[in-house]
């Protein structure tokens, strides 16, 4: 048996020789992480620098390409509907979850809250790709189920080319999963986080609150969104991040953007102007700018988070 | 008479409560049918043919196609089994890179392991959207444009941040004195890993499994990049393909859209327990 209480101080060989089998058990996390993470982000700068619209013929252009993004028009248009995504996320794509999984732990019977709480979620487990070609056939024009709907119940002036207009295309895009697992709007994260939040509030602070004679619907409003804090802020988070990625839907209902670019946003506009029209240098410095975009915002609102909690404290 | 007073009281707030249940349970009800309604509608229209579909358009009707299915399976079963492929290849990959690097985080002091640790969450923050030319390119040059390989190391980077990190937390919250008895029982670092660290990390590695294979079963933007062999298409961009080859012919295709459902639906029946008790215990947290 060995005494592990009497073993000598290890000296510094020993310690590194420990560590380095540390090293060895992390490296190839770390490996993996440099060649597809690190690597292409630094490359994606050096990128940007080239025209490069074949891959054998690559001319150094300087700025050139950032150049050409501030004055693409498009560019901008898809920033604009990344906005409203951004928006939508954060109005719709908040509040009905919320409402939800408050009217949720208002049921007084574990059972059914269970039940519920399955079938809300339940359109989670179906795959993106599934979830966005139902929908698209919701849309659909002729045979969708929602201009079917609406010409059954006499309502024929209010059938539209969902997709198919631009007056209408962004806002079908936003609302599909509606309403809960809206899937521009974070899937059912918000709901899940939310309803999560909200039944880890300690039983004995909704007790105390009812002692006081405070109503559920003052309730809401003292105790569970203040103590939905740290979940608001993780979606807020999530939505900054998503400004960049919005609308990666649109690729899917093969509208790729259309009509007339009403739909297009930043990550649309990438992948067709600088993936598949083989301009990677243009793509790249548009990741560039994306990437800087979204790292601004994800630290000023780091920046304003940190700032408001020292001076609550 | 004070128990008769209580529970008069009790049948008073007992009726009151079953009122308000009802009417809460209606509001979820609807917002339930509306949510699972498109999915419903597929399903009961996956059974029918085009005459079918046109006479009923809203109701179930007999009998049932079930040539719908093997028609869309002989189409889609390509698809499938590549999307399965890459998942498994995906979870295994970051289970083993990521429950390993959780351990070594969060039970092991050495030089530099808070910007090891740090250089690796801090690509949590960094939008997929910004590497994808850059990836494109790396990917291609190392050749593995059209093969699954381009979706299985991609999709193992990506998901490696949010698995180690997840997995460190829940290593880092085991009890120390459990540590401790190991340590006095002799237990070298690996038999720790595999004895205590492992079987404790059950509901974290299901949280992980599950949303890895979710994420790879829903990916497609990636996908539609690399792939262009219609025989390496995953889910995700083969139901493209296939959508446009049933064209109109709604039962075949909504056949398909189910199939194209099936493993998620039952991991989700599966792990959903797991991954609400992760997201309970706080996995997720700012």
């Amino acid at each position: 048996m060995s005494a592990p209480s009497r073993k000598p101080t290890p000296s510094s060989w020993q310690l590194i020789g420990r560590s380095w089998a540390l090293y060895l058990t992390l490296l190839p996390t770390i490996a993996l992480i440099v060649i597809f993470a690190y690597w292409p982000t630094v490359n994606g700068f050096a990128e940007s620098l080239y025209s490069a619209t074949s891959s054998d013929a690559r001319v150094f252009v300087g700025l050139d390409n950032y150049r050409t993004l501030v004055e693409d028009t498009t560019f901008w248009k898809a920033f604009v509907n990344a906005l409203w995504y951004f928006l939508f996320a954060v109005t719709v794509g908040w509040a009905v979850p919320f409402v939800a999984a408050e009217l949720l732990i208002s049921l007084s019977s574990a059972k059914l809250q269970y039940l519920f709480r399955t079938l809300l979620i339940l359109p989670m487990a179906f795959p993106a790709a599934v979830f966005g070609f139902i929908w698209s056939f919701m849309y659909d024009p002729n045979d969708g189920v929602i201009n079917t709907f609406l010409n059954a119940i006499g309502a024929s002036g209010l059938a539209q080319n969902w997709l198919g207009d631009p007056r209408t295309a962004l806002g079908s895009l936003m609302m599909v999963g509606f309403p809960i697992v809206l899937l521009s709007a974070g899937g059912g994260l918000p709901f899940l986080l939310m309803l999560v939040g909200l039944q880890n509030i300690p039983q004995e602070i909704f007790d105390a609150a009812a002692m006081d004679g405070c109503s559920r619907w003052q309730r809401v409003w003292a105790i569970d969104l203040p103590m939905l804090g740290g979940q608001f802020s993780l979606l807020t988070m999530l939505a900054l991040i998503g400004l960049t990625q919005a609308g990666s839907i649109t690729l899917l209902l093969a509208t790729n953007g259309g009509p007339a670019f009403s739909t297009t946003t930043p990550l649309t506009w990438l992948i067709q102007s600088g993936i598949s029209a083989g301009n990677f240098g243009y793509g790249s410095a548009m990741g560039t700018v994306l990437f800087a975009v979204s790292l601004t915002l994800s630290g000023a609102y780091l920046w304003f988070q940190r700032r408001s909690a020292r001076r609550g404290a | 008479m004070t128990r008769a007073m209580t529970s008069a009281s009790d049948v008073k707030r007992h009726t009151k409560r079953q009122r308000n249940d009802a009417l809460i349970g209606g509001i979820l009800a609807l917002l339930a049918f509306l949510g699972l309604f498109p999915f419903g509608f597929a399903l009961i229209g996956s059974f029918k043919n085009s005459a079918q579909f046109t006479q009923s358009y809203w109701l179930p009707a007999l009998p049932l196609h079930m040539e719908n299915y093997s028609s869309a399976w002989a189409q889609i079963s390509t698809f499938w089994i590549n999307s399965l492929i890459v998942g498994i290849a995906t979870s295994t990959i970051i289970l083993v890179l990521g429950t390993v690097s959780g351990f070594v985080f969060a039970r092991y002091r050495f030089p530099g392991r808070e910007t090891l640790f740090y250089m690796i969450i801090i690509l949590l923050a960094v939008p997929g959207v910004v590497n994808l030319v850059p990836l494109f390119l790396l990917v291609k040059a190392l050749g593995m444009i059209d093969t699954l390989w381009a979706l299985i190391v991609v999709y193992s980077v990506g998901n490696l941040y949010t698995t180690v990190y997840l997995m460190r937390n829940s290593i880092s919250s085991i009890g120390d004195e459990i540590f401790e008895a190991a340590k006095l029982d002799g237990a070298s670092g690996p038999q720790t890993f595999l004895r205590i660290v492992l079987p404790l990390s059950i509901p974290a590695m299901g949280t992980v499994i599950m949303t890895t294979l979710t994420g790879v079963w829903n990916e497609y933007l990636w996908a539609l990049l690399v792939i262009n062999d219609p025989a390496k298409r995953t889910i995700g961009t083969g139901l493209q393909f296939f959508t446009t080859q049933v064209g109109t012919e709604y039962g075949p295709m909504f056949a398909g859209y189910i199939l194209a459902s099936l493993p998620l639906v039952i991991a989700f029946a599966l792990a959903s327990r797991y991954y609400l008790a992760g997201l309970q215990a706080g996995s997720v947290k700012l």
